[in-house]
């Protein structure tokens, strides 16, 4: 080894040295040890207008942001999404033609934020150099962006501290953050900065700003800090305001206004709320009241962790309920308290001291079922019913405090590492919690009957997901996606399904250890697909390569069917049988056992492979299992028992193959032959042609057309009512 | 109106076999749009798993999934739906055309004298009024018509009181009296034609526009009677059709006896609604006659000169009560043809 060569390995190291220190930077600061990454300090000031709608924000914040990486930074760039709202030229508009959500933009309501002034404190103003970017499309005119070149460039492990002022204007909510009456929810307002990302993160050749322009479908994407902010409100919304973080102060000012102070830590956003109707109402989540001692057994024992390690934190819950919703408020706070507990004992505890639950007024359902750090937007509407509203909505806003709030994957580009994995969550949550989800009739907002129809999580997913194709992977930038239901099937449902099927293929323990160490692992970092999938494949001890390729990065879907299932009988053939020179008179049918020929084919119709159970089901009641043991050089082996004489027998599968054919002599006829019978595989397309037996009858059929006849007579008799 | 409601109870108790005939008619218009459902289940569950699945109490969320999925490629549970909503409409509106031939059935067996249900004097009064009755529904129709528009035309004007509401309680509340208001009319209207259909067949008239506007004056000048005895005959026998509904609801259909008890239940249900309409008939047709007796001078149901009666020719049936009915009801008017006269006959 020559010095040079030396020389370079030696530099190699310390770059990768300090690469990890940097990546470990976030997570160490959020631990409280070291001084935070980004940390914002903003004096926020909230005007009405004539009409005293809350629609303008003058704000002045200080930016101390802190170079953790191992490059010089030469510029900065901040997200100014409001300007999402300021004409139809933004990306965000043209995406989504002023309609999300099943709401619709109204003209002449626009929201935009001004920078007034950006100077480095005690230094040059920085707001002539200030311009607009678009680093995800062509479009010159949106806003949502912009870089400030920096006539230093900031060195490793210097910070900049800025004094920003800037005036925010809310849009009427439309996708949300805006206002509604008196009612303003105020997301997405204050100049924050992007993340600078080293290269090799993301797929990045070199280290950068990822700083995303504002689209339709996403949103998030930032570093943790600290936030500490002073908000003043006219005096009407005295007790009636939400926050991320915990109030520390309420102070009544002279001019008719109240100013108060929220603080939190290790957060990558900051969102607020006021509305004059707010009823306020605050539980605590008592942890040894809401988890049972066994439940914390079962949970330390199934990670192998201490009570201690499993315990959780309380909760001081605030729920900022509409006047008249407020019949419901205890299926609100229940909800949430169910979200704390089963999201804690799964995935690792609630680590924050607040959550706060806001529910926005009539005609303002651009703000429902929203996600900021530790406050989070239901909706729900007059009478809730026997079906799971609010509940469901709570469930998920609440599971992305983990998945995006703390679990801080990239929105803009790998959706499904947070809308995905909260769905999956949320059926998870939903069904211990709740049970079977109704599908309810409502008209005239009261819920008058319900379809006889039970949906249980996650095989609701199933619903919008397996209509026969797949446009995108759903490995897909969400503004890359052909459009927004194929952004919504796969960010969502598919995604859901995808790691319900993963579940059921490793086992339920497994994935459980799977997740609460991924969780722990990335709490507060930025997380990939690639981390994602390497985490899986180190913890199952598993290549899982062919499973992420087609179903994550894949368009494929799976269906395999049974195609043939029958037992011929072996009875001997009468009359005279010539053996061995001899003849011999064969007049008893019957032979000794086996005294069945079973042959039973499974094929894949669908294109994607996945290692299928297969069991048959014989007249004594005694089984054939199949299990895949292994995919490996294309074949899949097959592992095959007989519960009848416990004979084992190995078969091969060749992935190529369409098919595969179990021949064997049996005692018994076969009665039943099921491809994944115990329905792991939640992405297969068509479970109707999963089973074949040996005959069902007219029952079910008629169970249904009687039924269907019933209430045709019924809806007959609407007509003939005059 | 009391004792109309009891008389006509009692007289459409009598005329059980009506509504049986009633509910088999139903079920014979039924079946055409349910068979191919019953070929569809046993076709996509048939020796599989899903067949066993289907014998619960809910339809199988996994089954429905994968039927729309891949028997009905390309389509979504909405564009399902919305096939399934045009079926029902198409038959309904069929079944409508049929049920305007039965009522010309059911009042003539309610006019005549003795009030017996005979296949023959049905079947006749049938044919006899279905294009007076015919003309009579499109006439309800277009008045039906007026009504939803001007239902929708008031909901459209609450929807801008809606946009701007920050509140659902107010807006429901809105929709609810709406709702309600347009139900009485609706009502009022249904029971406005009953009367136009009893007097088109009291009085053998086939001057539609005139029995509506003779039935339009005779509701509102006797509207606490005519509404009351509507509105409680309404209350009965959709609350004893709610709860055999709700009975049904309770029926586990696990198995070949759960079914039958279902399809049973469901058919009783259906036989006492299609009653019920005859019950309403008979009692409407009894206030219409007491108040007639009472208030004769007034009331100007003008009819016209009953045609001459004809010899019945060779071969032809014997005249039923109904046919002598008529026929007393005719020599009546024309002794007293040009004159108010009172309806008993």
């Amino acid at each position: 080894m020559n010095n040079r060569k030396a020389g370079r390995i030696l530099l190699m190291l310390l770059v990768a040295g300090l690469a990890i220190v940097s990546t470990d930077r976030t997570r160490v600061a959020a631990e409280g040890n070291t001084e935070p990454l980004v940390r914002y300090r903003i004096d926020a000031r909230l005007k009405l207008d004539q009409a005293q709608r809350p629609v303008e924000i003058d704000g002045r914040q200080q930016l101390t942001w802190l170079n953790t990486s191992t490059e010089e930074v030469g510029e900065l760039q901040f997200h100014l999404y409001l300007n999402a709202f300021k004409n139809q030229k933004s990306s965000f508009f043209r995406e989504s033609g002023g309609q999300l959500r099943q709401d619709t933009f109204s003209n002449g309501e626009w929201g935009w934020i001004d920078i007034r002034e950006m100077r480095i404190v005690g230094g040059e103003d920085l707001r002539p150099r200030i311009q607009y970017i678009h680093p995800d499309d062509e479009n010159a005119d949106d806003q949502t962006v912009i870089r400030v070149p920096l006539t230093q460039p900031l060195k490793p492990g210097e910070k900049i501290v800025l004094d920003i002022a800037f005036s925010s204007r809310l849009p009427r909510v439309f996708a949300r953050t805006g206002y509604w009456g008196t009612f303003a929810m105020v997301g997405q307002w204050f100049p924050k900065i992007g993340v600078w990302e080293p290269a090799g993160k993301s797929g990045r050749t070199s280290a950068g700003w990822n700083c995303h322009q504002f689209h339709a479908n996403s949103e998030f994407y930032a570093d943790f800090g600290v936030y500490d902010v002073n908000l003043t409100v006219p005096e009407v919304y005295r007790g009636r305001i939400g926050a991320t973080g915990q109030m520390k102060s309420e102070r009544v000012n002279t001019d008719q206004t109240v100013t108060y102070n929220f603080h939190q830590e290790n957060v990558h956003d900051f969102a607020w709320t006021v509305d004059t109707q707010y009823e306020v109402y605050r539980r605590k989540f008592k942890a040894d009241r809401e988890v049972t001692s066994m439940d914390q057994a079962m949970v330390a024992r199934r990670f192998g962790q201490s009570l201690d390690a499993v315990a959780l934190r309380d909760v001081e819950v605030t729920l900022l309920l509409q006047p008249e919703h407020r019949s419901q408020v205890d299926r609100h706070f229940q909800a949430a308290f169910n979200a704390i507990k089963y999201f804690g004992l799964w995935y690792g505890k609630y680590p924050y001291d607040t959550l706060t639950i806001v529910d926005p007024p009539y005609n303002a359902s651009g703000a429902e079922g929203m996600e900021y750090p530790t406050l989070i937007t239901a909706g729900t509407r007059w009478r809730a019913g026997l079906d799971q509203n609010p509940e469901m909505v709570i469930v998920h806003e609440f599971g992305h405090q983990y998945w995006q709030g703390m679990v801080a994957s990239n929105e803009f580009e790998e959706s499904w590492l947070d809308e995905g994995f909260n769905t999956w969550s949320t059926s998870n949550v939903l069904q211990a919690a709740y049970g079977d989800d109704r599908l309810p009739v409502s008209i005239f907002g009261i819920n008058w009957f319900y379809l006889p129809l039970s949906l249980p999580h996650p095989w609701e997913n199933r619903l919008v997901t397996l209509r026969g194709r797949f446009d995108d992977p759903i490995l897909t930038p969400v503004w890359k996606y052909y459009d927004s239901m194929s952004y919504s099937i796969n960010s969502y449902p598919r995604t859901g399904l995808v790691l319900g099927t993963l579940e059921r293929y490793l086992g339920e323990e497994q994935m459980a250890r799977i997740m609460r160490e991924y969780f722990r692992i990335w709490q507060y970092r930025h997380p990939t697909s690639t981390d994602f999938f390497k985490h899986v494949n180190d913890m199952s001890g598993q290549d899982l390569g062919w499973f992420f390729d087609q179903f994550v990065r894949g368009t494929q879907t799976v269906d395999y069917e049974i195609s043939e299932a029958e037992s011929e009988s072996l009875e001997a053939e009468l009359g005279f049988i010539d053996t061995d020179g001899g003849r011999t008179l064969v007049t008893n049918p019957s032979v000794p056992e086996p005294r069945w020929r079973t042959k039973v084919t499974v094929r894949r119709t669908g294109e994607a492979i996945f290692p299928v159970d297969i069991q048959l089901t014989f007249s004594d009641g005694s089984r054939i299992v199949g299990l895949p043991q292994s995919l490996r050089d294309g074949v899949i082996e097959y592992r095959f028992e007989d519960s009848r004489d416990g004979a084992v027998w190995m078969a091969s599968w060749p992935i190529a193959d369409r098919w595969m054919r179990i021949t064997r002599d049996t005692p018994s006829m076969l009665v039943r032959a099921d491809v994944d019978p115990w329905r792991k595989v939640l992405l297969d397309a068509n479970l109707t042609n999963n089973s074949r037996l040996r005959a069902t009858g007219l029952a079910p059929a008629g169970r249904w057309a009687t039924g269907a006849l019933f209430w045709v007579q019924v809806v007959m008799q609407f007509f003939i009512a005059s | 109106m009391f004792r109309s409601f009891y008389v006509g109870l009692l007289q459409s108790i009598r005329l059980w076999k009506m509504g049986l005939l009633m509910m088999v008619v139903s079920l014979l218009m039924a079946i055409p749009i349910v068979l191919p459902i019953f070929w569809l289940v046993q076709q996509t569950t048939r020796n599989s798993e899903m067949a066993e699945r289907m014998m619960g109490d809910q339809i199988d969320l996994l089954w429905l999934t994968d039927l729309i999925n891949h028997q009905f490629a390309g389509q979504t549970l909405e564009s399902v739906g919305g096939q399934v909503v045009i079926s029902l409409w198409i038959v309904g509106l069929l079944y409508l055309l049929m049920h305007t031939l039965l009522t010309g059935g059911v009042l003539s067996v309610l006019i005549a004298n003795d009030r017996r249900f005979r296949m023959w004097d049905f079947w006749a009064g049938c044919g006899l009024y279905f294009w007076r009755f015919f003309r009579l529904l499109l006439i309800s129709r277009l008045v039906y018509g007026l009504l939803v528009v001007a239902a929708v035309l008031w909901l459209a004007s609450l929807s801008n009181f809606e946009s701007v509401a920050t509140a659902q309680t107010k807006v429901i509340h809105r929709q609810w009296a709406t709702g309600i208001v347009l139900l009485l009319l609706l009502s009022l209207v249904s029971m406005i034609f009953d009367y136009a259909r009893i007097g088109t067949v009291v009085n053998n008239s086939s001057g539609m526009f005139r029995q509506t506007w003779h039935a339009i004056r005779f509701s509102f000048r006797h509207l606490l009677s005519t509404a009351t005895l509507y509105l409680m005959v309404a209350v009965v026998g959709l609350a004893g059709f709610a709860g055999l509904v709700a009975l049904r609801g309770q029926i586990r259909q696990a198995g070949v006896g759960g079914v039958l008890l279902a399809f049973f239940v469901g058919q009783i249900a259906i036989s006492l609604r299609l009653w019920h309409r005859v019950w309403f008939l008979a009692a409407e047709i009894e206030l219409f006659r007491r108040i007639g007796e009472r208030k004769a001078p007034t009331l100007e149901l003008c009819l016209p000169p009953a045609p001459e009666p004809e010899a019945p020719e060779a071969g032809e049936p014997a005249k039923s009560d109904f046919n002598l009915a008529r026929e007393a009801e005719a020599d009546e008017l024309a002794d007293s043809a040009g004159k108010d006269i009172p309806v008993n006959n």
